[in-house]
């Protein structure tokens, strides 16, 4: 089971920079997402563990042999491109058997593994289908298929499940998890659905402008984002512009648009007070408070906007401060008592806030997504 | 704008029929296949229906070519004019109407600083990024005036993040124009979030036609039960019924009680409950709710949500959808869980007669 | 003034909505396409097919007109054979190598395409037969004759496949390759297992476009012929002779088996299934070895040098030697033969001008329903083969055709039955090319601008015609071009009238008494004005990069 290990490796195209001296780890066995906005180098990276794409400079491991020198074809990966790439040519289990065929087995050799394959996806039926005459579902599991029919234990997946429904993705995700941990794969899946990696995800690794911005498992990049663009991309999060007003053992006081919030501490970060910082919060812990009664990280302000998403409301509430928050809150079957030009509190829960110095560029700057 | 159709049978829609409301912002969802771009392409007048009627403010346009139906139509390739800059490619509409070229450039240059790209006007449609091209789109669509605006997967080709970004501001741009808008997605979250109406279509049919709202709390069949939202189905039968409520027998004789009256004793049926109404605790919760004991499968972390999937007792799997502040850590793969929803909050449906598989699907 | 042209153009938009005005052009477009490019030929052999029986009782006739027959097949189909094995490792090249002599050898590759096959033909003549060839000094000479046309034929359907093969590898997805790599084929593997199946379709129509290009060329194989006779040999001899019998019933034929073979080679060539059922990972990896690749570019680089490139470009020297040996004198003065050669060239200009224009006058609707299916697909796929027509029959042939038919107008002058036998030569290349083109231009954009309030003609001026006007022009000058190097219809129908090539033909068979210097150097005109048209054509191209 493979280990791959990137250093420093770097990709321009003319003017643009593609990969910035990304380094980075994937462990035996693991499933890894990389995640990020268009243009953010994910695809070139899966592309040049793959061979696809020669780094500028930079070495890449595959079980700790460098395979930076070797073309594709000797470096044994196997690849779900985003296009899917089926051979138009050939059928469902011709596709799947390009991949021994190659390798010189013999058409009854290659037999077992092949029909092996196309039963666990389930496409043993769709077995003498060419590719045009599949639904889009079955195309990508024949890709897939045939990836995993070749023989590699690292699997590449290039966006696998673009081509497919909103409701569909949903359901396969999991299928495809679920195959790879069972035959006990690596795999990298790029996706540009946080959603998606979110959920299935052993570990994320978020990108921005061809280099790392974060890593780590889907929980704790969630909840706890140490960096600023992390917190912006996977998920929801309201963003205030703040100042450090003091620190006092596990929390820290910030001065938001002249009120001040209490926030849980970062023992990485090393804030000074009168530093301008940036504070943040998921929608779904913001709380709505009845009544005005002050209480700690609480504040006032209107309802200007409400939405209704199904299994949650989303309310945006224009704080007497000028602060612009956004809500989710459970819906109910009923209709909903809060109203637009309702006067609320909003309270701030401090366990749920995060904290960032301000960015040196500007806060939209850094939270741009294009 | 009152709009109203009916078709009879096309290769793409059957029998659909609904009308749409001055400055509505209807959505048309549905998977691919099922007919959405066609129903577009109908109203804008590229192509004709074989059957029915289309009526635009209560004239019939079937005869009315695209040029003169006053509907904007914006592709999902957005179709931008790559030999033109952006300024030119908005400003083809109203030089298409013969406006002087000095107004026209005016009116595209207010279109183009409410999409806030006036400062990109002389930039060509390859030089920009997917989401400015889709606001080009737009804003070439805004530029002649028309009222009706039709809307093929408009935030189809961005990504994931940007979308959600994006959606509030096209209806906002929407609302503020005064425009009625139809725009067809597959994205159900997206129709849920801009939509006025959502009109759900499968295999070229009406499925349900109202609010979100609506959609989402009173589906009027299986598919649209499990195409909007997340929903558990439980096989049952009706064993017993008084005036409130219907006492259902699951698989291997587990019992729940619904407020739903409407079917017959001994009738087969489907009993769906959103997975956010499938509430999970570690120990009984006592009276008033249905109880399923079952054992956690898989644990699922969706970020805002935690999902968990729970086999019950006689096999049937479900899945509960949590808040993640509420469920985080409590529970483990393998744990003994207590499933309950409320009986109000169970839709009953009768058993379809091709499966509930079929159902299931969008084709 | 201005006011007037707008409201013209306002009032034309406005038509252009109405479907009848629309129904209207696109039937005169079928119609002429019809009435002028299809029936006459079809008719024209009908007219005089009671002159077959004559023939048919002549023994010697008969048996030349067979033998000329199963000649023309059997050298256009051997010769596509050869082009393909030989040019494909070439467009290979071209397409996928990184050497820095890519864009040379491209060039190169171009001339015997562009060179009018008259100079190609004589060119061979003088390589492979003339006293001052280096091939002959070795010892080697190929007399006129059947080795002959090979070599002529070999050398000029050459660029034909490199051009189709270079053009669908380029626009080919790379992806299916990367993903074969991927799945760990070497390249020779994945050349045979995936990228030439998927390009099947090109390799067939690169195939038959070589074989119709060596059935229908006449110029250049009379004059290498000698007393062999294949098809539009015999018809240039019968002609000659003033048989007309003879004429019709290898017309006739030529036709008839032309379309058949085409047809036959079509079908079969996409339903033929061919299974990739293994690889051999060792041969097939030395095979992709870098060495192995080197060596076949050499060997293909010797083949096209030896046989394609210097056998076309060998006029070069005798037309130097003609510059200075007075012969460019009494050229541009116009003397004694000369003055015909000066009023030939402009003949040819005049009739290539004019048949560009029609093209694309009467064209580009049909390329329109084509490219747009506008009449389903039954009826599209009947249209793709009615304008295939006049590419697949050998132009000679369609040439006895068509004169017979408008000459049964008795009061059209000679030249105007010229400029209708070129328009139906080159209708075919005008419109294939702008169907493609316009075929790259997605619906959407058209319906999009009509729903944002654009009637029909506004569409098709400020969104259709800026997007296709290199192709339009390329298709234009790829059409005038053709025209201008057309020998074979023109062979058969001109009486009167001669166009340059044709003009230089008769001087190479010494019907005119015309030195070697005064050949060379008319060709060499022709040759320098089919090069600025290239050059014309290749800019535009690299602009729109």
């Amino acid at each position: 089971m493979p280990e791959v290990r990137l250093e420093k490796v770097t990709k321009t195209y003319g003017k643009i920079t593609a990969l910035r001296d990304v380094s980075l780890e994937i462990h035996s066995g693991e499933y890894l997402c990389i995640v990020g906005p268009s243009g953010c180098g994910k695809t070139t990276l899966i592309k040049s563990i793959a061979g696809i794409v020669q780094p500028d400079s930079g070495e890449t491991y595959i079980n700790g042999k460098s395979v930076t020198p070797l073309p594709v074809e000797d470096r044994g990966t196997g690849y779900v491109f985003q296009e899917i790439a089926l051979f138009p040519h050939m059928n469902v289990y011709d596709n799947v058997s390009y991949g021994l065929m190659v390798k010189g087995e013999s058409v009854d050799g290659r037999r077992g593994t092949v029909t092996e394959m196309l039963d666990m996806l389930s496409m043993r039926e769709s077995s003498k289908f060419l590719p045009s005459e599949l639904s889009g579902g079955a195309r990508q599991k024949t890709a897939i298929a045939r990836a995993l029919a070749s023989g590699s234990t690292l699997l590449l997946l290039d966006e696998p499940l673009g081509a497919l429904d909103f409701k569909v993705r949903t359901v396969i995700r999991y299928e495809l998890k679920r195959l790879v941990k069972g035959l006990g794969l690596t795999a990298v899946h790029v996706t540009h659905d946080q959603e998606e990696a979110l959920s299935i995800a052993d570990r994320i690794i978020v990108m921005k402008a061809g280099r790392v911005v974060e890593v780590g498992p889907p929980d704790e990049l969630y909840l706890n984002p140490r960096n600023l663009f992390t917190a912006k991309f996977l998920g929801e999060a309201n963003f205030f512009a703040c100042r450090v007003l003091g620190l006092a053992g596990k929390t820290c006081r910030v001065d938001v648009g002249g009120t001040m919030l209490s926030i849980k501490r970062r023992e990485d970060l090393d804030l000074k007070p009168g530093e301008d910082c940036v504070v943040a919060i998921r929608p779904e812990f913001v709380k709505l408070v009845h009544g005005r009664r002050s209480r700690a990280n609480t504040l006032q302000g209107t309802v200007r906007e409400e939405s209704f998403l199904g299994d949650a409301r989303s309310y945006g509430v224009e704080t007497l401060n000028g602060l612009k928050a956004q809500l989710k809150v459970p819906a109910s079957e009923e209709e909903p008592d809060i109203r637009v030009g309702d006067e609320v509190g909003i309270m701030l829960p401090e366990e749920h806030m995060l904290i960032y110095r301000y960015p040196p560029e500007g806060l939209e700057k850094e939270l741009a997504l294009e | 704008m009152r709009l109203a159709k009916r078709f009879g049978r096309t290769r793409a829609l059957e029998d659909v029929t609904f009308e749409v409301k001055d400055g509505e912002y209807l959505c048309v969802l549905g998977s691919t296949g099922s007919g959405k771009t066609t129903l577009l392409r109908l109203i804008a007048g590229i192509i004709k229906p074989d059957e029915g009627e289309i009526f635009m403010d209560d004239e019939r346009v079937n005869e009315v070519p695209a040029e003169e139906r006053n509907a904007v139509y914006v592709p999902q390739t957005y179709a931008l004019f790559p030999h033109m800059t952006v300024l030119e490619n908005v400003m083809f509409g109203p030089m298409a109407r013969q406006t002087p070229a000095k107004e026209a450039s005016e009116a595209a240059m207010r279109v183009l600083k409410l999409v806030r790209l006036d400062h990109r006007a002389d930039a060509f449609p390859n030089e920009l990024s997917g989401g400015m091209q889709q606001r080009v789109a737009l804003a070439r669509g805004l530029a002649p005036g028309f009222k009706l605006l039709l809307l093929d997967e408009p935030l189809g080709a961005l990504d994931a993040r940007l979308r959600l970004e994006l959606r509030g501001e096209l209806r906002r741009l929407a609302k503020e124009s005064g425009l009625t808008v139809i725009h067809v997605t597959h994205d159900q979250e997206e129709a849920m979030t801009v939509a006025d109406r959502i009109l759900v279509l499968r295999m070229g049919r009406v499925q349900q036609h109202g609010t979100p709202f609506h959609v989402y709390n009173r589906p009027e069949n299986i598919f649209v039960a499990n195409f909007v939202g997340r929903t558990n189905f439980l096989e049952g039968i009706i064993e017993a019924r008084n005036r409130e409520k219907s006492t259902v027998n699951l698989r291997g004789n587990l019992s729940v009680n619904v407020a739903d009256t409407s079917h017959e004793d001994e009738e087969d049926v489907i009993v769906a409950v959103r997975e956010e109404n499938t509430l999970l605790t570690s120990d009984d919760p006592g009276e008033g709710r249905n109880v399923l004991d079952g054992e956690v499968t898989q644990i699922y972390f969706l970020g805002a949500y935690i999902r968990l999937e729970v086999k019950l007792r006689n096999g049937d799997v479900v899945s509960s959808l949590m808040p993640t502040d509420i469920l985080l850590g409590k529970f483990r793969v393998s744990d003994r869980v207590w499933v309950s929803f409320y009986p109000g909050s169970a839709l009953v449906y009768d058993y379809p007669t091709l499966g509930l598989r079929h159902e299931l699907e969008a084709y | 003034m201005a006011g007037i042209i707008h409201s013209f153009s306002v009032l034309m938009d406005n038509i252009s909505s109405k479907s009848s005005a629309k129904k209207l052009v696109y039937a005169g477009a079928v119609f002429f396409l019809v009435a002028f490019i299809l029936l006459p030929p079809i008719l024209g052999i009908s007219f005089k097919f009671n002159l077959v029986s004559d023939v048919l009782n002549n023994g010697e006739l008969m048996a030349r007109a067979e033998g000329a027959i199963f000649w023309s097949f059997a050298v256009a189909l051997t010769i596509a054979l050869f082009d393909l094995v030989a040019g494909l490792p070439m467009a290979w090249f071209i397409a996928r190598s990184s050497s820095n002599w890519v864009s040379v050898i491209d060039a190169l590759v171009d001339i015997p395409f562009v060179i009018p096959t008259v100079a190609l033909g004589f060119s061979t003549l003088l390589f492979w037969t003339g006293s001052n060839s280096p091939i002959v000094f070795l010892g080697i000479r190929v007399a006129p004759g059947l080795a002959l046309i090979l070599l002529l034929h070999f050398a000029f359907s050459f660029p034909v496949i490199v051009r189709v093969m270079v053009g669908e590898l380029l626009s080919y997805k790379g992806v299916y390759e990367t993903a074969a790599k991927t799945l760990g084929a070497r390249a020779f593997t994945v050349a045979r297992t995936v990228t030439l199946p998927i390009l099947r379709p090109a390799l067939i129509a690169a195939f038959l476009l070589a074989f119709a290009r060596s059935l229908s060329e006449t110029g250049a194989t009379i004059i290498v012929a000698g007393a062999f006779e294949n098809g539009p040999v015999f018809i240039k001899n019968a002609k000659d002779a003033g048989l007309e019998g003879p004429m019709v019933l290898v017309s006739f034929t030529l036709i008839l088996a032309s379309i058949a073979v085409f047809a036959l080679i079509r079908v079969l060539g996409t339903r033929l299934k061919i299974p990739v059922r293994s690889a051999y990972p060792r041969q097939e990896g030395a095979l992709s070895s870098r060495r192995s690749v080197r060596l076949r570019d050499a060997t293909t680089m010797v083949i096209f040098l030896l046989f394609v490139l210097i056998p076309s470009v060998f006029i070069t020297f005798p037309a130097i030697e003609a510059a200075t040996d007075g012969t460019l004198g009494r050229a541009l003065s116009g003397v004694g033969i000369w003055s015909n050669y000066w009023q030939a060239m402009g003949l040819s200009y005049l009739i290539g001008v004019i048949a560009t224009l029609i093209n694309i006058a009467a064209g580009l609707p049909v390329a329109i329903l084509i490219a747009r299916r506008r009449l389903g697909k039954t009826l599209t796929t009947l249209l793709e083969a009615a304008v295939n027509v006049p590419i697949v029959v050998p132009s000679v042939a369609l040439g006895v055709s068509l004169s017979f038919f408008w000459r049964s107008f008795s009061f059209l002058p000679e030249f105007w039955v010229l400029i209708f036998a070129h328009t139906t030569i080159t209708y075919t290349y005008f419109v294939q090319a702008m169907a493609a083109s316009l075929e790259g231009i997605p619906t959407e954009m058209e319906e999009t601008a009509r729903t944002l309030g654009s009637k029909p003609l506004n569409v098709f001026r400020r969104i259709i015609v800026p997007l296709t006007k290199y192709s339009i022009f390329s298709g234009a000058i790829l059409t005038f071009t053709r025209s201008v190097d057309e020998t074979g219809a023109t062979t058969a129908v001109a009486d009167q009238l001669k166009t340059a090539p044709v003009l230089l033909v008769s001087w190479v068979k010494h019907t005119v008494p015309a030195t070697t210097s005064d050949i060379a150097l008319g060709i060499s005109f022709l040759v320098l004005t089919s090069f600025a048209s290239l050059l014309v054509l290749r800019l535009l191209v690299y602009r729109r990069r």
